[in-house]
Formats: C-alpha cells, structure tokens, sequence
C-alpha cells in the first residue's frame, strides 16, 4: 500500500494505518555522531576514574574510627607487640612477688648461708635528728 | 571482558560491570540506549539535535553515576533511561515556554509550507513532515505517552513507569494523542495534496 493512501485512511479515521505511519517515523531515527558518543563515553571514563580515586582516602580515614580500644591503646605505645610485652612483663612481676622461684632460693641461700637473719632499724632510739630541741 | 562477550549481556549485569570499572560496559550500553534516547529526545524537543544530544548525554551521565548503586530487579535500565530522558526534556520544554511565553503559535511555520512539490518524493516528505509537526502540536503528555508507544514501540506498563501514572491513564493520553493527531492530518488533506488519493483507496 502507498504512503500516501496510507494517510488518507488515517485521514478517514483507521488507526491501525495511524499505528504503521508512526511507526514508519519512528524508523527513521537519528544517527548518533562520533562527537556525541565520545563525550558521552568520557563521561562514563570519568565517573569510572572518580570513583576508584574516592574509595582510598575514604578507607584510609575510616581503619582508625573502626579500631577498638585497646587497638588504638597499643598504637599509642608503639604497636601490639609492644604492649603484649609489657603485660607479659608485669604479670611476671605479680608472679614473683607472690611466690619465689625455687632455683632464687637456692641462690640466697648459698650467698647469704642459712638462717640469715638480717634486719633494718629505720627507727633507731637513739637518733638524734629526731630528737628536738 | 572482551567486548563480544558482552554484547549478549544482559543491561543490569552491563551495569555491574561498568560500577566495577569495566571500560568496555560502557561502549555497549552506550550503543545500546544512546540511539533510543538521543531519537525520543528529539522527538520530545521538536526535532532540537543539539539540545537533544545534551539531553541524551546527561541522561547517560546519571546512569554511569547511578550504576554503583543500581538495584537489581528494582527497574529496567532502559525504563530507567526512558524517564530520565522524559524529566529533562519536559524540564527544557518548560524552560523554553518561559523564555517564548509571548510567542504567539500563528508564528509557528505553516503545515502546508513546501507542499506544492512537484515530485512524488518531495511530497512524501512533506507528509512526513506535516505528521511530524502534528505530533509535535498535541500536549505535552500525549506526545510522550503516543511516542513512547507508537514510535518507541514500548508497552503500556512499561510507559506507565517511565510516566508514572496508571496503565489506564498511559491508554487514555494515547488514545486522545492518536485522535488530535488524526483531526490534525485530516485538516490538511487539501494543503499536502491529498485531493486525488481518496479514488485510490476504495
């Protein structure tokens, strides 16, 4: 059927031929130029490029928010190896003050003989800086 | 990806892959939509290239910036593009009745302008241009419900979303989109020469 007949049936009110003759329209559709594409493309490189280059500072700001506190407590003295040792150190030290190693018994003894029974006066009767007047 | 790949790729996973820093996503969703949008705009613009391609290349640009973030399931891309591209072309039409509000539309050029061609090829064109100034002269919202569906070839649901409005309302716009353009055509059978087809038909 010619374009033009085809009209003049949309003219006298079938639809169907008004559905084909916009279709035919919507057939012809524009050609996208080179210069368009490449900018739209450039488009899509730049928001690519943005947003890898927006996630390192926004990670490297977050880890010190995220650690807990005893992680920024071992970071403030020098890294978690330093404080495990400082805590080993002082729990050692607990331990010795409550119960002496044998093998440090044996080594007083041999120094200091048995028995030794050695006393400090920090009181003397007779001191004469306490003494007023 | 090589790009073979994924041109049978379907348009959410072209969109992960783009969020992920595919460069080649990028080449094929742009060949896929850019036709489409950057036609609807131009039909939208009343035939404005230029400010249709800047319609088109704003539309992808949401879409590239939107893709980290893309819902799978959610919407279709291309429902998604289509209704980007409708928000910008009625934001520019707007802009333009505001800066044209004294314009007075018996300035618009005449429909029978240039239809005393002599040749049958001419005249064609005449008529196709003579339907398209009428799809340009219905209201706003007809023109995009009867392009998006007679000329996009979308379904009605589809436009439905792209428009947001109801399938029943989609049907009504068309329906009085297509009337208004057939009583437009209809008042130009003697100025496009139409005087001696009616035979032909019956």
């Amino acid at each position: 059927m010619r374009w033009d007949t085809r009209v003049t049936k949309v003219m006298t009110g079938k639809d169907t031929e008004l559905d084909q003759l916009l279709a035919d329209l919507g057939a012809g559709r524009p050609a996208v130029s080179d210069a368009l594409m490449a900018r739209i493309l450039a488009d899509a490189v730049a928001v690519q490029d943005g947003a890898q280059s927006r996630d390192v500072p926004t990670h490297v700001a977050a880890r010190p928010q995220q650690g807990s506190f005893w992680s920024r407590i071992a970071a403030a003295v020098g890294g978690g190896k330093v404080l495990a040792g400082l805590g080993s150190a002082a729990i050692a030290g607990v331990a010795l003050g409550f119960a002496q190693p044998a093998p440090l018994a044996i080594l007083t003894s041999a120094i200091w003989g048995q028995g030794l029974d050695i006393s400090v006066d920090l009181l003397p009767a007779d001191d004469d800086f306490l003494a007023e007047g | 990806m090589a790009l073979d790949g994924l041109a049978t790729a379907s348009d959410e996973v072209l969109l992960v892959l783009f969020a992920n820093g595919d460069r080649q996503a990028a080449h094929v969703l742009s060949q896929r939509f850019v036709p489409r949008i950057l036609g609807y705009a131009a039909r939208l613009l009343s035939g404005d290239r230029a400010e249709a391609e800047d319609v088109a290349q704003e539309a992808m640009l949401r879409l590239w910036r939107i893709a980290g973030e893309w819902r799978q399931g959610e919407a279709r891309v291309a429902t998604w593009l289509y209704r980007v591209t409708t928000n910008l072309c009625t934001d520019r039409l707007r802009s333009r009745q505001r800066r044209r509000i004294s314009a007075d539309v018996a300035d618009l050029p005449d429909l029978a302008d240039g239809a005393a061609s002599v040749t049958a090829q001419m005249m064609q064109a005449d008529r196709m241009q003579a339907l398209e100034r009428a799809l340009d002269r219905l209201p706003e919202r007809q023109r995009q419900a009867v392009v998006l569906r007679h000329i996009e070839g979308l379904g009605n649901p589809e436009i439905a979303a792209i428009m947001d409005m109801s399938v029943e309302a989609v049907e009504s716009l068309t329906a009085r989109g297509k009337r208004a353009l057939a009583a437009a055509l209809a008042g130009q059978r003697d100025a496009l020469g139409y005087e001696g087809d009616e035979g032909d038909d019956g």
